[in-house]
């Protein structure tokens, strides 16, 4: 009797691999991957969730783009939240990192204090925000009550009402000024001992070593940004609904309208698609254009 | 080597049949008793209820959002006292807050994993009802002697589909006018009149509004944006419609642009600045400016009734209908009980035992002495101890000309859309025609858009 041959190393080291990995890949195929894909499917059918879907081919997408006003304006409001959002959280973020970073008695407690808000939850964010922005009876319009300054409606005037929630999602820059303080600490001290060497002031050591370094860090921030500011939806669904005349009828929330409320689903998952698709350009973009502005220490520089 | 793999294979398997535990957790717990119940699953949606009612131990399963507060406190009395009554039927109860508790039924229904007895949306009942997802509840009525006549006319039609009733209504709203009865009279005007017309209301405004030294509003005599009149109610009391017999969106007839304007001429007395000043006051959570004396009149749901009681005891206050100017109307929305399709007659049967007991006289007595809501059995509405109060009379008489937003298929939430026209004319002093016309033409497409997917 022939005995078997036995496996290559290779071989059984590599099923050893799969065979960890396959709960995680089981899990994602399971939990993210079919429904993705499923989604993808629903996206070309009617389907109001108490009928089998129903193929209706591009109708949806022919929908969206050509008779949809508020899918325009939904997207306009977000991307308008994104472009707000970002530059205004990376400029902070960088400055408040620079803050905490100094040698001063008791920067650990100041850096837990500026962290804690970016974990409260969502909700509990909302309705303290709520109350914040509101008139008379909110602190930011009490405050300016002191200087005589009439402050607007927050968030029932059209035009205050996205700039509030710019302003609410500040507040909790702690969260990436986590990762900033991280970068900043990687810097090397070399590079600033050679810049006073040379006489640069503080405001050149911070402008030509401190950013370069820390441009990675932006870099992972800028995508987290952008990918969580399409997501925008928490913040809309409690405290606007939507907004005065729309104004805050941002792409996450029309779509949760669209499946929830209209019961179409087959509508939402085209939605879905197409927020899938603008973000992954808007990525692809960020990442063409990364190699000309960040700068990774020990790779070949430009 | 081989051991290492086996062991491998085995971690492999036990986590994978740890995540398949997960989604089928909830089956397990809605239905150890009724397994061998099942085997007349029809195919028609309507419970058959010819036999007489089983007696044969039973669990069923109910949703509802009352997760705090005095109306949790009630449901678990009252479950408790139903189950004293009915002992062979165990009922497990889940409350989701309000914001969830959508979006877990209507999911759970098409999974299958569904409740057997739900509280739901009365107004959505027809989509329901016509994919077969509830179940109707003629026959139950007819052989329990169930009297359709104890609950509001207006709630029973709109639960009848196609000739057919499905489920029994619990509890709904109403709105109507809130007038401060001292400032009527401080402003000479007769505090046992309300105004009951547009021109009324609107000259009583002017004499109730208070400006103070810095332009801004101290004091506002009525205005559309407050409240809960929203457009749609106003336009019906020009006898306005949005939506004619063959289902074809009117939005923007003669009649509601006449409202949508009125509401224009009101807000500009004050202004878009002064009004969104105020507004940010107004919008304070859960705090009506009429509560705080900001607002003379206000049109509100009833549940501001039971709020005054609350916080304002000593407010001189009074009831009235919505000042009309063709035709008494008010809004109404509500919550149904229905009967999940989960194709089992015997834990139907007991789900429909459970809807006949809330809908009870009796209990729903209780329920308003708890929750203070609406609801909808006249009998309990009526009680003579509710109807000593004058103003709790008025609100009950305003179910005779109250009304539902119909049920559009193709635009379930058309009335969401209407919101964003009000406010852009009133908070933004937008045209009320553009903006109307344009709702028109998206309510058009929707529906030639819809006609596509059947």
């Amino acid at each position: 009797m022939q005995a078997r041959r036995p496996m290559k190393l290779s071989t059984k080291e590599a099923l050893n691999g799969y065979l960890f990995f396959s709960p995680g890949l089981i899990g994602f195929l399971v939990f993210m991957g079919f429904p993705i894909l499923y989604s993808l499917y629903l996206s070309f059918t009617s389907y109001n969730i108490y009928s089998p879907p129903k193929w209706v081919g591009l109708l949806n997408y022919k929908f969206m783009f050509t008779q949809d006003p508020l899918f325009y304006k939904s997207l306009g409001n977000t991307l308008y939240y994104v472009a707000l959002s970002v530059p205004l959280n990376t400029v902070l973020g960088v400055l408040v990192a620079v803050l905490m970073n100094q040698k001063a008695f008791g920067i650990r407690v100041f850096r837990t204090i500026y962290f804690l808000p970016s974990i409260v939850s969502g909700v509990a964010v909302a309705l303290l925000w709520q109350w914040i922005l509101d008139g008379n009876f909110g602190l930011i319009n009490t405050f300016l009550a002191n200087f005589g300054i009439v402050g607007p409606g927050w968030l029932t005037d059209e035009l205050w009402s996205k700039p509030s929630m710019v302003l609410m999602n500040l507040w909790a820059v702690g969260g990436t000024m986590i990762i900033y303080l991280a970068g900043l600490q990687g810097v090397p001290r070399s590079l600033y001992e050679a810049a006073i060497v040379d006489g640069a002031g503080r405001l050149r050591q911070f402008w030509n070593i401190t950013i370069p370094m820390l441009t990675p860090t932006i870099f992972f921030n800028v995508i987290m940004g952008v990918l969580g500011g399409f997501q925008v939806f928490i913040q809309a669904y409690i405290m606007t609904g939507g907004g005065p005349n729309n104004s805050t009828m941002f792409y996450a929330l029309y779509l949760y309208n669209k499946a929830f409320k209209d019961l179409q689903m087959g509508y939402a998952s085209a939605l879905a698609w197409v927020l899938l698709l603008i973000a992954m350009a808007l990525t692809l973009i960020i990442l063409k254009t990364s190699s000309k502005w960040v700068y990774y220490e020990g790779a070949d520089s430009k | 080597m081989k051991k290492k793999g086996f062991i491998l294979m085995l971690s492999a398997v036990l986590s994978l049949s740890a995540l398949s535990a997960c989604s089928s957790k909830n089956n397990n717990e809605t239905q150890p008793a009724s397994q061998g119940a099942s085997a007349s699953a029809s195919p028609s949606a309507s419970a058959p209820a010819s036999e007489a009612p089983n007696q044969d131990p039973v669990t069923i399963s109910y949703w509802h959002i009352y997760t705090d507060g005095p109306m949790k406190d009630l449901t678990d009395r009252l479950l408790a006292d139903f189950q004293a009554k009915n002992p062979h039927i165990t009922v497990e109860q889940l409350g989701v807050n309000f914001f969830d508790y959508w979006t877990k039924l209507s999911t759970a229904m098409a999974a299958g994993s569904g409740p057997d007895l739900a509280l739901n949306d009365t107004s959505t009942v027809p989509s329901r009802a016509k994919t077969g997802a509830i179940l109707s509840t003629d026959e139950f009525i007819a052989r329990d002697g169930v009297q359709l006549d104890d609950y509001f006319p207006v709630l029973v039609d709109r639960m009848t589909y196609e000739g057919k009733m499905y489920g029994m209504p619990n509890d709904t709203d109403v709105r109507v006018l809130y007038y401060n009865k001292k400032m009527f009279a401080d402003a000479g005007l007769d505090p046992n009149t309300p105004p009951a017309n547009w021109d009324e209301l609107e000259q009583y405004a002017d004499k109730l509004t208070k400006w103070n030294d810095n332009k801004m509003l101290d004091v506002i005599g009525f205005s559309p944006a407050l409240g809960n009149l929203h457009f749609w109610t106003l336009a019906w009391t020009n006898g306005g419609d949005f939506w004619d017999d063959e289902g074809k969106p009117t939005f923007n007839t003669p009649e509601n642009l006449e409202a949508l304007q009125w509401e224009k001429q009101i807000q500009d007395k004050y202004g878009v600045k002064a009004m969104s000043a105020f507004n940010s006051q107004a919008s304070a959570l859960g705090f009506s400016p009429f509560i705080a004396g900001k607002a003379a009149m206000i049109v509100d749901v009833n549940n501001l009734y039971n709020e005054i009681q609350t916080r304002a005891p000593d407010l001189d206050f009074g009831v009235a209908p919505i000042p009309y100017k063709a035709n008494p109307a008010s809004w109404s929305a509500g919550f149904s009980l229905e009967l999940v399709n989960n194709k089992d007659d015997k834990r139907a049967a007991a789900a429909w035992e459970l809807m006949k007991y809330l809908t009870s006289a009796e209990v729903q007595v209780q329920i308003h002495e708890a929750s203070g809501s609406l609801v909808s059995n006249v009998k309990a509405a009526t009680d003579p101890k509710f109807m000593d109060d004058p103003n709790w009379k008025m609100i009950v008489d305003q179910m005779e000309h109250s009304r539902f937003i119909e049920y559009i298929e193709a635009m379930p939430s058309w009335h969401g859309n209407l919101d964003p026209v009000e406010q852009a004319v009133l908070n933004s002093g937008k045209d009320p025609k553009e903006f109307l016309d344009g709702a028109q033409k998206d309510a058009e497409n929707a529906v030639a858009n819809f006609a596509k997917t059947q």
